[in-house]
Protein backbone atom coordinates (compact mmCIF):
# COMPACT_ATOMS: atom_id res chain seq x y z
CA UNK A 1 0.00 0.00 0.00
CA UNK A 2 1.35 3.72 -1.02
CA UNK A 3 1.71 6.48 1.44
CA UNK A 4 -0.89 8.27 -0.05
CA UNK A 5 -2.96 5.29 -0.02
CA UNK A 6 -2.67 5.78 3.43
CA UNK A 7 -3.53 8.66 3.98
CA UNK A 8 -6.88 8.28 2.04
CA UNK A 9 -7.96 5.44 4.23
CA UNK A 10 -7.03 7.47 7.62
CA UNK A 11 -8.79 10.72 6.34
CA UNK A 12 -11.54 8.32 5.24
CA UNK A 13 -11.96 6.61 9.01
CA UNK A 14 -11.65 10.29 10.14
CA UNK A 15 -14.92 11.45 8.09
CA UNK A 16 -16.80 7.94 8.99
CA UNK A 17 -15.80 7.73 12.69
CA UNK A 18 -15.41 10.67 13.56
CA UNK A 19 -18.72 12.26 14.78
CA UNK A 20 -19.04 8.84 17.02
CA UNK A 21 -15.40 8.48 18.89
CA UNK A 22 -16.39 12.26 19.69
CA UNK A 23 -19.66 11.21 21.20
CA UNK A 24 -18.17 8.53 22.79
CA UNK A 25 -15.71 10.47 24.44
CA UNK A 26 -18.47 13.21 25.43
CA UNK A 27 -20.09 10.59 27.17
CA UNK A 28 -17.24 9.49 28.94
CA UNK A 29 -15.18 12.39 29.68
CA UNK A 30 -17.36 15.61 28.89
CA UNK A 31 -17.01 18.10 26.38
CA UNK A 32 -14.12 19.96 27.84
CA UNK A 33 -11.73 17.11 27.00
CA UNK A 34 -13.89 15.36 24.58
CA UNK A 35 -11.22 17.26 21.70
CA UNK A 36 -8.39 16.14 22.96
CA UNK A 37 -9.50 12.42 23.00
CA UNK A 38 -10.28 12.60 19.84
CA UNK A 39 -7.48 13.48 18.58
CA UNK A 40 -5.51 11.05 20.73
CA UNK A 41 -7.16 8.38 19.52
CA UNK A 42 -6.93 9.17 15.68
CA UNK A 43 -3.24 9.42 16.57
CA UNK A 44 -3.18 6.17 17.50
CA UNK A 45 -5.37 5.02 14.49
CA UNK A 46 -2.89 6.67 12.22
CA UNK A 47 0.24 5.04 13.79
CA UNK A 48 -1.68 1.41 14.09
CA UNK A 49 -3.39 1.58 10.83
CA UNK A 50 -2.39 -1.55 9.81
CA UNK A 51 -4.62 -3.04 12.79
CA UNK A 52 -7.40 -1.03 12.08
CA UNK A 53 -10.27 -3.61 11.22
CA UNK A 54 -12.33 -2.80 8.04
CA UNK A 55 -15.25 -2.82 10.82
CA UNK A 56 -13.45 0.06 12.51
CA UNK A 57 -15.16 1.79 15.16
CA UNK A 58 -15.49 -0.55 18.03
CA UNK A 59 -11.38 -0.98 17.32
CA UNK A 60 -11.82 3.06 17.94
CA UNK A 61 -13.76 3.29 20.86
CA UNK A 62 -11.14 0.87 22.79
CA UNK A 63 -8.66 3.13 21.73
CA UNK A 64 -10.88 6.07 23.11
CA UNK A 65 -11.59 3.85 26.63
CA UNK A 66 -7.96 3.35 27.04
CA UNK A 67 -7.04 6.82 26.66
CA UNK A 68 -9.46 8.01 28.49
CA UNK A 69 -8.55 5.57 31.57
CA UNK A 70 -5.20 7.10 30.84
CA UNK A 71 -4.18 8.04 34.68
CA UNK A 72 -2.34 11.45 33.03
CA UNK A 73 -6.00 12.65 32.68
CA UNK A 74 -8.01 11.58 35.36
CA UNK A 75 -8.38 14.88 37.03
CA UNK A 76 -9.50 16.56 33.85
CA UNK A 77 -11.72 13.60 33.22
CA UNK A 78 -13.47 13.55 36.83
CA UNK A 79 -13.74 17.40 36.71
CA UNK A 80 -14.68 16.99 32.45
CA UNK A 81 -17.45 14.22 33.18
CA UNK A 82 -19.14 15.74 35.99
CA UNK A 83 -19.77 19.07 34.20
CA UNK A 84 -20.90 17.32 31.56
CA UNK A 85 -23.12 15.12 33.61
CA UNK A 86 -24.49 18.12 35.55
CA UNK A 87 -25.68 19.43 32.46
CA UNK A 88 -27.52 16.48 31.42
CA UNK A 89 -29.52 16.68 34.86
CA UNK A 90 -30.04 20.55 34.70
CA UNK A 91 -31.38 19.89 30.92
CA UNK A 92 -29.17 22.57 30.12
CA UNK A 93 -28.02 21.08 27.28
CA UNK A 94 -30.11 22.37 24.11
CA UNK A 95 -32.58 20.24 22.78
CA UNK A 96 -35.69 19.96 20.77
CA UNK A 97 -36.92 17.58 23.51
CA UNK A 98 -36.20 19.11 26.89
CA UNK A 99 -39.60 19.45 27.65
CA UNK A 100 -40.28 16.09 28.11
CA UNK A 101 -39.82 15.32 31.57
CA UNK A 102 -39.49 11.72 31.27
CA UNK A 103 -36.56 12.35 29.25
CA UNK A 104 -34.96 14.10 32.06
CA UNK A 105 -36.33 11.46 34.59
CA UNK A 106 -34.59 9.12 32.67
CA UNK A 107 -30.56 11.59 32.22
CA UNK A 108 -31.03 12.38 35.77
CA UNK A 109 -31.18 8.55 37.10
CA UNK A 110 -28.23 7.44 34.07
CA UNK A 111 -26.28 10.15 35.70
CA UNK A 112 -26.98 8.35 38.78
CA UNK A 113 -25.34 5.38 38.01
CA UNK A 114 -21.93 4.20 37.84
CA UNK A 115 -19.70 4.78 35.12
CA UNK A 116 -20.05 1.01 34.13
CA UNK A 117 -23.34 0.93 34.19
CA UNK A 118 -23.98 3.86 32.15
CA UNK A 119 -21.10 2.74 29.21
CA UNK A 120 -23.26 -0.39 29.47
CA UNK A 121 -26.02 1.50 28.20
CA UNK A 122 -25.27 4.05 26.52
CA UNK A 123 -23.01 2.00 23.81
CA UNK A 124 -25.83 0.62 22.72
CA UNK A 125 -28.64 2.94 23.57
CA UNK A 126 -26.60 6.49 22.37
CA UNK A 127 -23.55 5.22 20.44
CA UNK A 128 -25.85 2.35 18.19
CA UNK A 129 -22.97 -0.52 18.34
CA UNK A 130 -24.81 -4.00 18.23
CA UNK A 131 -24.39 -6.17 21.58
CA UNK A 132 -21.75 -7.91 19.76
CA UNK A 133 -19.56 -4.28 19.16
CA UNK A 134 -20.57 -3.21 22.85
CA UNK A 135 -19.13 -6.68 24.30
CA UNK A 136 -15.56 -5.83 21.84
CA UNK A 137 -15.47 -2.51 23.52
CA UNK A 138 -15.85 -3.60 27.07
CA UNK A 139 -13.14 -6.57 26.66
CA UNK A 140 -16.20 -9.04 27.35
CA UNK A 141 -18.21 -11.24 25.85
CA UNK A 142 -21.23 -11.14 24.41
CA UNK A 143 -22.93 -13.30 26.61
CA UNK A 144 -21.24 -11.28 29.42
CA UNK A 145 -22.16 -8.50 27.89
CA UNK A 146 -25.88 -9.50 28.54
CA UNK A 147 -25.96 -10.35 31.85
CA UNK A 148 -24.01 -7.22 32.48
CA UNK A 149 -26.73 -5.00 30.34
CA UNK A 150 -29.55 -6.61 32.43
CA UNK A 151 -28.38 -5.86 35.51
CA UNK A 152 -27.64 -2.30 34.47
CA UNK A 153 -31.23 -1.99 32.98
CA UNK A 154 -32.73 -2.92 36.23
CA UNK A 155 -30.40 -0.73 38.25
CA UNK A 156 -31.45 2.20 35.12
CA UNK A 157 -35.41 1.69 35.81
CA UNK A 158 -34.63 1.56 39.90
CA UNK A 159 -33.18 5.24 39.29
CA UNK A 160 -35.84 5.94 36.94
CA UNK A 161 -38.56 4.97 39.86
CA UNK A 162 -36.69 7.06 42.79
CA UNK A 163 -36.47 9.51 40.89
CA UNK A 164 -40.26 9.68 39.86
CA UNK A 165 -40.94 10.04 43.41
CA UNK A 166 -39.78 13.52 44.29
CA UNK A 167 -38.34 16.30 42.79
CA UNK A 168 -35.12 15.72 44.55
CA UNK A 169 -32.29 15.36 42.37
CA UNK A 170 -29.17 13.07 42.96
CA UNK A 171 -26.16 15.12 43.21
CA UNK A 172 -24.06 13.70 40.73
CA UNK A 173 -19.77 13.24 41.47
CA UNK A 174 -17.77 11.30 39.28
CA UNK A 175 -16.34 8.14 39.92
CA UNK A 176 -12.82 8.78 41.04
CA UNK B 1 -59.83 2.24 25.81
CA UNK B 2 -56.76 0.76 25.61
CA UNK B 3 -53.42 1.71 27.97
CA UNK B 4 -50.93 2.78 25.86
CA UNK B 5 -48.03 0.25 26.28
CA UNK B 6 -44.91 1.77 28.05
CA UNK B 7 -41.78 2.57 26.58
CA UNK B 8 -38.86 0.29 27.83
CA UNK B 9 -35.95 1.41 29.49
CA UNK B 10 -33.56 1.27 26.13
CA UNK B 11 -35.54 3.03 24.00
CA UNK B 12 -36.43 5.92 26.99
CA UNK B 13 -32.89 6.08 27.61
CA UNK B 14 -32.46 6.59 23.41
CA UNK B 15 -34.76 9.21 23.17
CA UNK B 16 -32.88 10.77 25.94
CA UNK B 17 -29.58 11.29 24.62
CA UNK B 18 -28.40 14.53 24.96
CA UNK B 19 -27.73 16.69 21.60
CA UNK B 20 -24.46 17.42 23.57
CA UNK B 21 -22.96 14.48 22.31
CA UNK B 22 -23.34 15.73 18.43
CA UNK B 23 -19.93 17.43 17.56
CA UNK B 24 -20.52 20.91 15.81
CA UNK B 25 -19.30 20.58 12.08
CA UNK B 26 -15.85 22.35 12.36
CA UNK B 27 -13.42 22.21 9.10
CA UNK B 28 -10.53 23.32 11.52
CA UNK B 29 -10.87 20.81 14.03
CA UNK B 30 -10.91 18.09 10.92
CA UNK B 31 -7.81 19.82 9.29
CA UNK B 32 -6.01 19.83 12.50
CA UNK B 33 -6.84 16.51 13.76
CA UNK B 34 -5.54 15.13 10.45
CA UNK B 35 -2.62 17.33 10.35
CA UNK B 36 -1.63 16.35 13.53
CA UNK B 37 -1.77 12.50 12.52
CA UNK B 38 0.04 12.99 9.68
CA UNK B 39 2.99 15.04 10.87
CA UNK B 40 3.91 11.98 13.36
CA UNK B 41 5.24 10.00 10.51
CA UNK B 42 4.48 6.50 8.56
CA UNK B 43 2.29 4.41 10.57
CA UNK B 44 4.04 1.12 11.83
CA UNK B 45 3.24 -1.77 10.82
CA UNK B 46 0.62 -4.13 11.90
CA UNK B 47 2.52 -5.93 15.16
CA UNK B 48 1.79 -4.29 18.06
CA UNK B 49 -0.29 -6.05 20.50
CA UNK B 50 -3.33 -3.92 22.09
CA UNK B 51 -1.88 -4.04 25.28
CA UNK B 52 0.84 -0.93 24.13
CA UNK B 53 -1.72 1.60 23.81
CA UNK B 54 -1.16 3.15 26.74
CA UNK B 55 2.61 3.24 25.63
CA UNK B 56 1.18 5.19 22.50
CA UNK B 57 -0.48 7.18 23.95
CA UNK B 58 1.97 8.64 25.72
CA UNK B 59 4.55 9.04 22.98
CA UNK B 60 2.22 10.37 20.41
CA UNK B 61 1.28 12.81 22.91
CA UNK B 62 5.07 14.30 22.93
CA UNK B 63 4.70 15.27 19.52
CA UNK B 64 0.49 16.20 19.32
CA UNK B 65 0.57 20.13 18.80
CA UNK B 66 -1.70 21.24 21.77
CA UNK B 67 -5.15 22.78 20.79
CA UNK B 68 -4.49 26.32 21.22
CA UNK B 69 -1.83 25.74 18.70
CA UNK B 70 -3.98 23.50 16.15
CA UNK B 71 -6.45 26.31 16.84
CA UNK B 72 -4.50 29.57 16.31
CA UNK B 73 -2.30 31.04 13.85
CA UNK B 74 -0.07 28.25 14.27
CA UNK B 75 -2.65 26.33 12.39
CA UNK B 76 -0.71 27.60 8.88
CA UNK B 77 2.56 26.55 10.21
CA UNK B 78 0.88 23.23 10.89
CA UNK B 79 -0.27 22.44 7.76
CA UNK B 80 2.86 23.50 6.06
CA UNK B 81 4.83 21.13 8.10
CA UNK B 82 2.85 18.27 7.95
CA UNK B 83 2.28 18.35 4.16
CA UNK B 84 6.05 19.29 3.62
CA UNK B 85 6.51 15.53 4.63
CA UNK B 86 4.53 14.75 1.38
CA UNK B 87 6.23 17.41 -0.85
CA UNK B 88 5.56 17.17 -4.56
CA UNK B 89 8.17 17.26 -6.97
CA UNK B 90 7.61 15.92 -10.16
CA UNK B 91 4.01 14.78 -12.33
CA UNK B 92 2.99 12.80 -15.48
CA UNK B 93 0.02 11.42 -16.52
CA UNK B 94 -2.25 13.21 -14.59
CA UNK B 95 -0.67 11.84 -10.91
CA UNK B 96 1.37 13.65 -9.44
CA UNK B 97 4.81 11.91 -7.64
CA UNK B 98 5.96 12.76 -4.43
CA UNK B 99 8.70 12.45 -2.59
CA UNK B 100 8.23 11.47 1.16
CA UNK B 101 11.11 13.91 2.54
CA UNK B 102 10.88 12.51 6.02
CA UNK B 103 10.60 8.79 5.98
CA UNK B 104 11.08 8.08 2.03
CA UNK B 105 13.14 10.38 1.24
CA UNK B 106 14.40 8.48 -2.05
CA UNK B 107 11.47 6.73 -2.99
CA UNK B 108 9.08 8.68 -5.52
CA UNK B 109 5.53 7.89 -4.65
CA UNK B 110 2.22 8.89 -6.50
CA UNK B 111 -0.33 10.88 -5.06
CA UNK B 112 -3.93 10.52 -6.21
CA UNK B 113 -6.42 12.57 -6.94
CA UNK B 114 -8.52 11.93 -3.42
CA UNK B 115 -5.62 13.24 -1.46
CA UNK B 116 -4.75 16.00 -3.28
CA UNK B 117 -8.01 16.94 -2.24
CA UNK B 118 -7.96 16.26 0.87
CA UNK B 119 -4.61 18.24 1.31
CA UNK B 120 -5.75 21.23 -0.57
CA UNK B 121 -9.04 21.12 1.54
CA UNK B 122 -7.53 21.05 4.51
CA UNK B 123 -4.86 23.95 3.59
CA UNK B 124 -7.99 25.83 2.55
CA UNK B 125 -10.03 25.56 5.52
CA UNK B 126 -6.60 26.47 7.31
CA UNK B 127 -5.96 29.56 5.86
CA UNK B 128 -9.58 30.86 6.19
CA UNK B 129 -9.02 33.23 8.77
CA UNK B 130 -6.03 35.17 6.61
CA UNK B 131 -5.87 37.93 4.61
CA UNK B 132 -5.78 36.79 0.82
CA UNK B 133 -4.09 39.04 -1.20
CA UNK B 134 -5.13 38.43 -5.10
CA UNK B 135 -3.41 40.55 -8.01
CA UNK B 136 -5.60 40.16 -11.24
CA UNK B 137 -4.49 40.90 -14.25
CA UNK B 138 -7.20 40.70 -17.22
CA UNK B 139 -6.43 41.10 -20.96
CA UNK B 140 -8.21 40.98 -23.76
CA UNK B 141 -6.73 39.57 -26.88
CA UNK B 142 -3.63 39.70 -25.08
CA UNK B 143 -3.37 43.27 -24.59
CA UNK B 144 -3.87 44.05 -20.33
CA UNK B 145 -6.39 45.87 -19.87
CA UNK B 146 -6.84 45.98 -15.98
CA UNK B 147 -5.04 45.42 -12.64
CA UNK B 148 -6.61 45.10 -9.72
CA UNK B 149 -5.16 44.11 -6.17
CA UNK B 150 -7.46 43.14 -3.24
CA UNK B 151 -6.88 42.22 0.13
CA UNK B 152 -9.99 40.15 1.88
CA UNK B 153 -10.42 39.40 5.42
CA UNK B 154 -11.20 36.57 6.32
CA UNK B 155 -9.94 35.12 2.89
CA UNK B 156 -12.59 32.33 3.42
CA UNK B 157 -15.45 33.28 5.80
CA UNK B 158 -18.26 31.30 7.20
CA UNK B 159 -21.98 32.05 6.46
CA UNK B 160 -22.72 35.61 7.84
CA UNK B 161 -19.45 36.55 8.82
CA UNK B 162 -18.39 40.25 8.17
CA UNK B 163 -16.29 40.12 5.11
CA UNK B 164 -13.62 42.91 4.88
CA UNK B 165 -12.84 43.86 0.94
CA UNK B 166 -10.40 46.44 -0.61
CA UNK B 167 -9.52 46.50 -4.01
CA UNK B 168 -6.92 48.27 -5.96
CA UNK B 169 -7.75 49.11 -9.56
CA UNK B 170 -5.56 50.54 -11.51
CA UNK B 171 -7.62 52.86 -14.46
CA UNK B 172 -6.93 50.43 -17.66
CA UNK B 173 -6.84 53.47 -19.52
CA UNK B 174 -4.22 54.85 -17.55
CA UNK B 175 -2.22 52.11 -16.60
CA UNK B 176 1.30 53.94 -17.36
CA UNK B 177 0.18 56.38 -14.70
CA UNK B 178 0.81 54.92 -11.13
CA UNK B 179 -1.07 57.92 -9.16
CA UNK B 180 -4.16 57.06 -11.64
CA UNK B 181 -6.06 54.20 -9.13
CA UNK B 182 -9.31 53.90 -7.43
CA UNK B 183 -9.51 52.20 -4.09
CA UNK B 184 -12.98 50.54 -2.82
CA UNK B 185 -13.55 49.04 0.38
CA UNK B 186 -16.24 46.68 0.63
CA UNK B 187 -17.77 45.47 3.92
CA UNK B 188 -20.54 42.80 4.03
CA UNK B 189 -21.72 39.90 5.73
CA UNK B 190 -20.94 36.45 3.61
CA UNK B 191 -23.91 35.01 1.90
CA UNK B 192 -25.11 31.11 2.61
CA UNK B 193 -25.10 31.00 -1.31
CA UNK B 194 -22.94 32.02 -3.86
CA UNK B 195 -23.27 34.42 -6.39
CA UNK B 196 -26.05 36.13 -4.28
CA UNK B 197 -26.29 39.82 -3.70
CA UNK B 198 -25.52 41.28 -0.65
CA UNK B 199 -26.21 44.90 1.25
CA UNK B 200 -22.58 46.67 2.01
CA UNK B 201 -21.07 49.53 2.96
CA UNK B 202 -18.71 50.80 -0.07
CA UNK B 203 -16.10 53.40 0.12
CA UNK B 204 -14.70 54.26 -2.97
CA UNK B 205 -11.68 57.07 -3.49
CA UNK B 206 -10.47 58.05 -6.33
CA UNK B 207 -7.07 59.31 -6.19
CA UNK B 208 -6.06 60.63 -9.47
CA UNK B 209 -9.40 63.12 -9.07
CA UNK B 210 -8.89 63.44 -5.30
CA UNK B 211 -12.46 62.58 -4.26
CA UNK B 212 -14.07 59.64 -2.65
CA UNK B 213 -17.81 58.92 -1.79
CA UNK B 214 -19.73 56.49 0.26
CA UNK B 215 -22.71 54.52 -0.18
CA UNK B 216 -24.76 51.49 1.51
CA UNK B 217 -25.29 49.61 -1.85
CA UNK B 218 -26.57 46.02 -3.38
CA UNK B 219 -23.15 44.32 -4.09
CA UNK B 220 -22.52 40.89 -5.96
CA UNK B 221 -20.26 39.82 -4.23
CA UNK B 222 -17.06 38.83 -5.75
CA UNK B 223 -16.42 37.24 -9.13
CA UNK B 224 -17.15 33.81 -8.60
CA UNK B 225 -14.27 32.22 -10.84
CA UNK B 226 -11.68 34.02 -8.19
CA UNK B 227 -13.78 33.71 -5.53
CA UNK B 228 -12.07 31.38 -2.49
CA UNK B 229 -15.32 29.97 -1.72
CA UNK B 230 -15.79 28.89 -5.03
CA UNK B 231 -12.25 27.55 -5.77
CA UNK B 232 -12.85 25.57 -2.18
CA UNK B 233 -16.47 24.23 -3.78
CA UNK B 234 -14.80 22.92 -7.36
CA UNK B 235 -12.03 21.48 -5.13
CA UNK B 236 -14.47 19.95 -2.49
CA UNK B 237 -16.22 18.44 -5.20
CA UNK B 238 -13.98 17.00 -7.57
CA UNK B 239 -14.46 19.15 -10.44
CA UNK B 240 -10.84 19.27 -10.96
CA UNK B 241 -8.90 16.98 -12.67
CA UNK B 242 -4.31 16.76 -11.83
CA UNK B 243 -2.41 18.34 -14.88
CA UNK B 244 1.12 18.03 -13.36
CA UNK B 245 3.64 20.06 -11.92
CA UNK B 246 4.90 23.66 -13.00
CA UNK B 247 6.84 26.50 -11.24
CA UNK B 248 5.35 29.83 -10.33
CA UNK B 249 7.50 32.60 -9.28
CA UNK B 250 10.15 29.93 -8.54
CA UNK B 251 7.81 28.50 -6.47
CA UNK B 252 6.92 24.14 -7.03
CA UNK B 253 3.27 23.83 -8.09
CA UNK B 254 0.52 21.44 -8.73
CA UNK B 255 -1.38 21.92 -11.70
CA UNK B 256 -5.14 21.72 -11.73
CA UNK B 257 -7.89 22.24 -14.31
CA UNK B 258 -11.23 23.24 -12.81
CA UNK B 259 -13.70 21.98 -14.75
CA UNK B 260 -15.89 24.81 -14.79
CA UNK B 261 -19.67 24.73 -15.13
CA UNK B 262 -21.09 24.89 -18.74
CA UNK B 263 -22.33 28.42 -19.24
CA UNK B 264 -23.42 28.81 -23.08
CA UNK B 265 -22.26 31.13 -25.42
CA UNK B 266 -19.14 31.38 -23.13
CA UNK B 267 -16.74 28.56 -23.21
CA UNK B 268 -14.55 28.97 -19.59
CA UNK B 269 -11.28 27.37 -19.07
CA UNK B 270 -9.55 27.47 -15.60
CA UNK B 271 -6.36 26.57 -14.11
CA UNK B 272 -5.60 26.53 -10.65
CA UNK B 273 -1.99 25.89 -9.49
CA UNK B 274 -1.41 25.19 -6.00
CA UNK B 275 1.46 25.63 -3.73
CA UNK B 276 3.04 22.17 -3.71
CA UNK B 277 4.09 22.34 -0.12
CA UNK B 278 1.49 24.42 1.34
CA UNK B 279 -1.25 23.08 -1.16
CA UNK B 280 -2.79 26.37 -0.99
CA UNK B 281 -3.73 28.41 -3.82
CA UNK B 282 -0.91 30.12 -6.15
CA UNK B 283 -2.83 31.06 -9.10
CA UNK B 284 -5.86 30.93 -11.33
CA UNK B 285 -6.69 31.84 -14.86
CA UNK B 286 -9.72 32.01 -16.62
CA UNK B 287 -9.63 31.97 -20.09
CA UNK B 288 -13.00 32.80 -21.74
CA UNK B 289 -13.74 32.78 -25.36
CA UNK B 290 -16.73 35.21 -27.02
CA UNK B 291 -17.87 36.74 -29.45
CA UNK B 292 -18.05 40.97 -30.17
CA UNK B 293 -18.95 42.71 -33.12
CA UNK B 294 -16.03 42.36 -35.53
CA UNK B 295 -14.72 39.51 -34.70
CA UNK B 296 -14.04 36.59 -31.34
CA UNK B 297 -12.80 38.01 -28.42
CA UNK B 298 -10.27 36.06 -25.96
CA UNK B 299 -10.44 37.15 -22.16
CA UNK B 300 -7.75 36.26 -19.80
CA UNK B 301 -7.69 36.94 -16.68
CA UNK B 302 -4.52 35.58 -14.22
CA UNK B 303 -5.28 36.01 -10.31
CA UNK B 304 -1.53 35.63 -8.08
CA UNK B 305 -2.86 34.46 -4.33
CA UNK B 306 -0.84 35.24 -1.58
CA UNK B 307 -1.98 34.99 1.75
CA UNK B 308 -1.09 37.45 5.03
CA UNK B 309 -1.37 36.72 8.77
CA UNK B 310 -4.16 38.63 10.63
CA UNK B 311 -1.86 41.22 12.45
CA UNK B 312 -2.87 44.82 13.06
CA UNK B 313 -0.19 45.50 10.60
CA UNK B 314 -1.69 43.61 7.87
CA UNK B 315 -5.36 43.93 8.69
CA UNK B 316 -4.53 48.05 8.15
CA UNK B 317 -4.40 47.11 4.60
CA UNK B 318 -8.05 45.67 4.38
CA UNK B 319 -9.60 49.66 5.54
CA UNK B 320 -9.19 52.21 3.44
CA UNK B 321 -7.55 55.34 3.88
CA UNK B 322 -8.86 58.87 2.78
CA UNK B 323 -6.22 61.57 2.34
CA UNK B 324 -6.56 64.76 3.61
CA UNK B 325 -7.95 67.31 1.20
CA UNK B 326 -9.81 65.26 -0.71
CA UNK B 327 -13.60 66.27 -1.84
CA UNK B 328 -16.43 64.08 -0.16
CA UNK B 329 -19.16 63.55 -3.72
CA UNK B 330 -22.42 62.92 -3.36
CA UNK B 331 -23.38 60.09 -5.76
CA UNK B 332 -25.85 61.15 -8.65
Amino acid sequence: MTDPDLIERFTSLYDEHYPRVYSYAVSRAGRQIADEVVSDVFLIAWRRLGEVPDHALPWLLVVARNVIANEVRAAARRESLAAELRSWQSGTVPDIADQVSERQAVLRALTALSDDDRELLTLVAWHGLSPRDAAQVLGCSAATYFVRLHRARRRLEQAVSAGAGGPGRRQYVAAP
Amino acid sequence: MRKAIPMNTMEMLAQARPASLDPRPDPARRASDIAAALSVGQPEPAATAPATRRHHARRTRAVRPSRKLAAGAGLTALVTATVAAFVVVSANHGQVTVDHGRANADRGQVIGKASLRTAVLAALDTASGQIGYVRTTTSANGRTDGVAESWTYPWLPQTGQEVRNLTRIHDPRHLSDPGDYAETETIYRQPAAANTTVKAEIIEVLFKQRKWYEQQALWSGPQQAQSPSYIRQQIAAGQFTVAGKAEIDGRQSIKLIIHEPADPGLQLDGTLWVDATTYLPLRSVIKSVGTRPGGQLDLTTVNDMSYLAPTAANLAKVQISIPAGFTRESLP
